[in-house]
């Protein structure tokens, strides 16, 4: 028996080695088409941009660090950044706050009745790019909104009295929370519907309200999907463009052309026709992108990578 | 069958003649980039003018810098003469990176240009070179309910003092004077304010001073009649303001000439037999009155084309054919073609009287040198700031300062040097 | 049981709380879209002056529909083919490519796999709007810029299908079948094709659910590499109509016939396919939305 194993061996190793060198081949045959768009609009554009960074592009010669020179020294910037936190921090805050409240509420009540109110939550989702603007812009405005006797009991007559009152980082927050936040109480409604019957049973058991089950047994057994929602929300959310962008369809008056810095970029490089201050400042944003992409990946393990 | 051959041979030969003739004659190809209201106008050229074929493209109109940046950028789709929709593009599209502008000084004939208004080719001129040409002008003038102001016993104002004095009268009887043209710019330089203006013969140099009485004045008095209710601190197209006009709260405002057409009979909804115009006003210590516009499309073209002269053509009769322009949607720049655009609005029993067209041709006279093409926008920093304040209960006049360091800031950003 | 055990006053104030919350998102989420759709119908007039939900008339809705689609030669009705065509090619392309990459990943150990894996996953965090100038410059390079195809491709890059395949197969893949077929004598390829594809089948539909959803609305790309108006999708075709008629900006100085009812209704032509597929696969959200992560 040993024997025969012994002698079997050297030829099922070398057999095994053969087939691996084919496994692999066939696996880098399937890969093929993935790897071309990858190299093409993953890794090459940000290579691109990387590179174009450091050169004057009318001149087309090395440059140094002049375009990041530029970028600092343009006293939007700044301003653009802070605008940008203060989205990012209300933005997060609302969808965690937000989608775990009304996730774990939804949890209580009757299947039919929450699976038509996720419906209901989720659906303006749909509502993308310049349909946004053309709601929102009847939306803040209390002389034709749906939501005008809310906006009148807080003393607004005029839309400018809305965005002054709220800030524009809340409203655009808001729009972003309005059309985001549904999708990840679906999510949720997932998964605490596969939370584990028997710990809830126990805990109900043991006299636990059902407030109590929701905040000391559900959300803690849900807190790390709603951390790796929140940090998702805010890679996102810093590279905001196109709500604060296409404000400007609604006239000079919503004009906000840069609020944000991926619009300083876009200003740039469509205004300007500086290219390198463009993709320097970029840079310096798909990279703050990518540290949080490592740090998801490496550092939290909530993504699955064997 | 050899000579059937042989005639066939023959004949295919002649054709390719036959073909690289036409191919001699065959007229100038050029590249239009349209936004869709000029299409018909561009159309009828190509009609028109056998040596030129054009290829047009209509394009948003707001997207058209960032697509000649990316054209030019990526040295392809460039278009040889292109319509824009605001004057600034003029200035964005003619600096050392973005060089796209052909300069037309010589290419026009002086007899030509001095047939437009005073000061509408204005956006067109940077630095001393002409670089694009005026399709419309839009200067502001005095709006008004004729039977309304009579009926009010209210006196048409022809001085801001005027102004102000009327809409504190109206206030008392429950009317308005309806929107100060928000962001404020047309009533902030009506006195001459040095906001962000050209320093004549100085290249890329603006001057830029909000801190004389030319400025305050103005401010002073926004703030006094939005104080009051005169005015609403809000555009002429807020919701609350379109209600106040349809009830015939607001007998008097002041608007661009697009807007009896455009705003005041589809938007207002006035009823027909009211609408009149009055001449654009002045302050008192002014001896003429100083008018500033909203709006006006201009024509240019590549400087890099290979075909300047039937370009420069073009773009000359674009915005100075009398027969193509009489049908234009709005009033003409150049004079003998809004003469003959005019005609048709001295008939139209819209109006309450028939000098309409020649109130707004002699206001033409009075149009603001200062509204030019620059690199940045200053509307966009008067939303930044001033509206924003406005929104907060800050006055106009206290806005000024935080005003002049946006603007002095965005200017030096932008290239230009600072005076 | 448990219930009887709770004391009534506070289950009553409890369940009061939770149902007013409910209510409330019901409101927040559900009015917007219901005055979008009610505004359809209305004229402009009627938008300034009537109550919110003042429901128009249907010959105003027909009025607006025929100045929404006859407008510049029906032009946004060849908008709306374009978004057809780019979102099918798009999704067939995204699937091509993320169904085989996916299965690749989860069934074989080769160099590099790992490398793979984290630049998928770095491609799926971060978002595109950065790296959209270099990729028009790409194209313009390759000569696909302003072309269908152009557009295809880019949107047939997918990082997130892919993922969503590697875990579909990863944990559902057996192993059991695997081994047999392999003994049966199957090559590789065929255990791809006769064996995983078959399983395949809910995976597809979820990455072909999610890349539509992206496709369908993508705006900034499809803005930055198209410049001929007959090539235009959707999004950007409402963008051009809104600021060329000047029916949101108020600055009307056209004949133009888009006003704010034509936008309103170009606006719901924008976002009712996706409305609909929302309400038809709400499940792929569930499903798909954190696989994978939380189980490492």
């Amino acid at each position: 028996m040993s024997a025969i194993a012994a002698t079997a061996t050297p030829d099922r190793a070398r057999a095994a080695k053969r087939k691996g060198r084919r496994d692999t081949r066939m696996a880098y045959l399937l890969l093929l088409p993935y790897i071309v768009l990858l190299i093409m609009f993953g890794v090459f554009p940000v290579a691109y941009a990387f590179g174009l960074s450091f050169v004057d592009t009318i001149e087309n010669s090395f440059y140094g660090l002049a375009n990041y020179d530029f970028v600092f020294n343009d006293f939007r910037v700044p301003a653009a950044a802070i605008n940008v936190i203060w989205f990012v921090v209300i933005w997060v805050a609302m969808t965690m706050v937000g989608v775990a409240t009304l996730s774990l509420m939804l949890d209580t009540v009757g299947r039919r009745t929450a699976t038509t109110l996720r419906t209901i939550y989720f659906l303006p989702g749909a509502v993308t790019s310049s349909a946004v603007v053309v709601l929102w812009l009847f939306l803040l405005d209390p002389g034709v909104s749906p939501f005008q006797g809310l906006l009148h009991a807080a003393g607004w007559t005029y839309s400018i009295d809305v965005v002054s009152g709220l800030g524009l980082a809340s409203v655009f927050a808001l729009m972003a929370f309005f059309s985001a936040s549904g999708g990840w109480i679906v999510v949720f409604g997932g998964a605490l519907s596969s939370l584990p019957t028997e710990v809830l049973e126990a805990a109900r058991i043991d006299g636990a309200n059902r407030f109590q089950l929701a905040t000391r047994i559900k959300l803690p057994m849900i807190w790390r999907s709603l951390v790796l929602m929140g940090i998702l929300s805010f890679a996102a959310g810093l590279q905001l463009f196109v709500e604060p962008q296409l404000m400007g369809l609604a006239g000079p008056q919503s004009a906000q052309n840069d609020w944000s810095l991926n619009q300083m970029a876009f200003q740039y490089a469509f205004r300007m026709g500086d290219f390198g201050a463009s993709a320097a400042l970029s840079t310096m944003l798909v990279s703050t992108s990518i540290i949080i992409a490592l740090v998801i990946v490496f550092a939290t393990r909530f993504y699955k990578l064997d | 069958m050899h000579k059937l051959k042989t005639t066939a041979l023959a004949l295919a030969g002649g054709l390719m003649l036959m073909a690289g003739a036409a191919m001699a004659a065959d007229p100038v190809v050029l590249n239009v980039w349209s936004d869709p209201v000029r299409l018909t106008m561009f159309e009828l050229y190509d009609k028109t003018h056998d040596n030129v074929t054009l290829n047009i493209t209509t394009i948003d109109p707001a997207g058209l810098v960032a697509k000649i940046q990316l054209g030019m950028q990526s040295k392809s789709e460039v278009p040889d003469v292109i319509f824009m929709n605001d004057i600034g593009y003029a200035a964005q599209l003619s600096t050392r990176r973005s060089n796209y502008l052909l300069d037309l000084t010589d290419k026009v004939p002086q007899t030509t240009l001095d047939e437009f208004y005073p000061n509408a080719n204005g956006p067109c001129y940077i630095n001393g070179k002409l670089l694009c040409m005026r399709n419309d002008i839009a200067h502001d003038v005095v709006w008004y309910d004729k039977p309304l102001m009579e009926s009010l016993g209210a006196k048409v104002p022809t001085t801001w003092e005027e102004y102000q004095a009327l809409g504190d009268e109206l206030v008392a009887k429950g009317y308005s004077l309806g929107s100060p043209m928000v962001p404020f710019e047309s009533f902030l330089v009506s006195d001459g304010c040095d906001m962000v203006m050209p320093v004549e013969g100085k290249d890329d140099t603006v001057k830029i001073d909000l801190t004389t009485e030319k400025c305050l004045k103005p401010a002073r008095m926004i703030d006094h009649m939005i104080a009051a209710g005169s005015l609403s601190k809000v555009g002429p197209f807020d919701p609350a303001v379109v209600e106040l006009v349809k009830t015939g709260k607001v007998p008097l405002m002041i608007g661009p000439t697009w807007f009896g057409e455009y705003v005041i009979k589809p938007t207002y909804e006035m009823a027909p037999g009211k609408l009149a115009v009055a001449l654009p006003l002045k302050w008192d210590d002014q001896t003429q009155p100083l008018t500033w516009s909203w709006g006006g499309g201009v024509y240019g073209g590549w400087k890099d084309t290979k075909n300047p002269a039937e370009v420069a053509d073009l773009i000359t009769w674009m915005s100075s054919d009398v027969t193509n322009q009489t049908t234009a949607v709005t009033l003409p720049a150049h004079k003998p073609s809004s003469i003959a655009w005019g005609a048709r609005l001295k008939t139209d029993a819209y109006y309450a009287s028939p000098d309409v067209f020649d109130v707004q041709v002699a206001a033409a006279e009075f149009s603001h040198p200062g509204y030019v093409s620059l690199r940045f926008s200053v509307e966009d920093a008067l939303v930044k700031i001033v509206s924003a304040n406005i929104a907060k209960g800050i006055s106009v006049e206290a806005s000024l300062p935080a005003l002049q360091t946006e603007l002095t800031n965005l200017a030096k950003l932008n290239g230009y040097n600072v005076e | 049981m448990a219930d009887a055990r709770t004391p009534p006053f506070r289950l009553n104030l409890g369940r009061f709380i939770v149902y007013a919350v409910l209510l409330f998102a019901v409101c927040f989420y559900g009015i917007p879209l219901l005055w979008l759709l009610l505004a359809g119908t209305r004229s402009q007039s009627s938008l300034f002056a009537d109550p919110p939900f003042t429901i128009g008339t249907w010959d105003m809705f027909i009025a607006t529909w025929n100045n929404l689609t006859t407008y510049n030669n029906f032009q946004i009705v060849s908008w709306a083919a374009n978004s057809l065509i780019y979102s099918v090619g798009g999704v067939l392309l995204a699937l091509v490519a993320s169904i085989p990459a996916g299965y690749a990943l989860a069934a074989s150990e080769f160099p590099g796999r790992k490398l793979i894996l984290v630049v998928t996953l770095i491609a799926m965090i971060t978002p595109s709007t950065a790296v959209v100038l270099p990729i028009f410059l790409e194209m313009n390079l390759l000569g696909l810029n302003n072309s269908y195809a152009g557009l295809i491709l880019a949107s047939g890059f997918f990082p997130f299908g892919v993922y969503l395949t590697y875990v579909y197969f990863s944990t559902s893949l057996p192993k059991g079948v695997m081994d047999s077929a392999r003994v049966d004598g199957a090559n590789r390829f065929e255990l791809f094709t006769r064996i995983a594809l078959p399983l395949a089948r809910p995976i597809v539909a979820l990455v072909a659910f999610f890349s539509f959803i992206g496709i369908w609305s993508n705006y900034f790309l499809a803005f930055v590499l198209l410049s001929d108006d007959k090539l235009y999708n959707l999004p950007v075709g409402l963008t051009v109509l809104i600021s060329t008629s000047g029916a949101l900006s108020n600055l009307p100085a056209n004949d133009v016939p888009i006003k704010k009812p034509e936008v309103i209704l170009a606006a719901i032509l924008v976002i009712l396919p996706v409305l609909l597929i929302f309400i038809v696969a709400q499940r792929f959200v569930r499903s798909g939305t954190l696989s994978g992560a939380e189980k490492g």
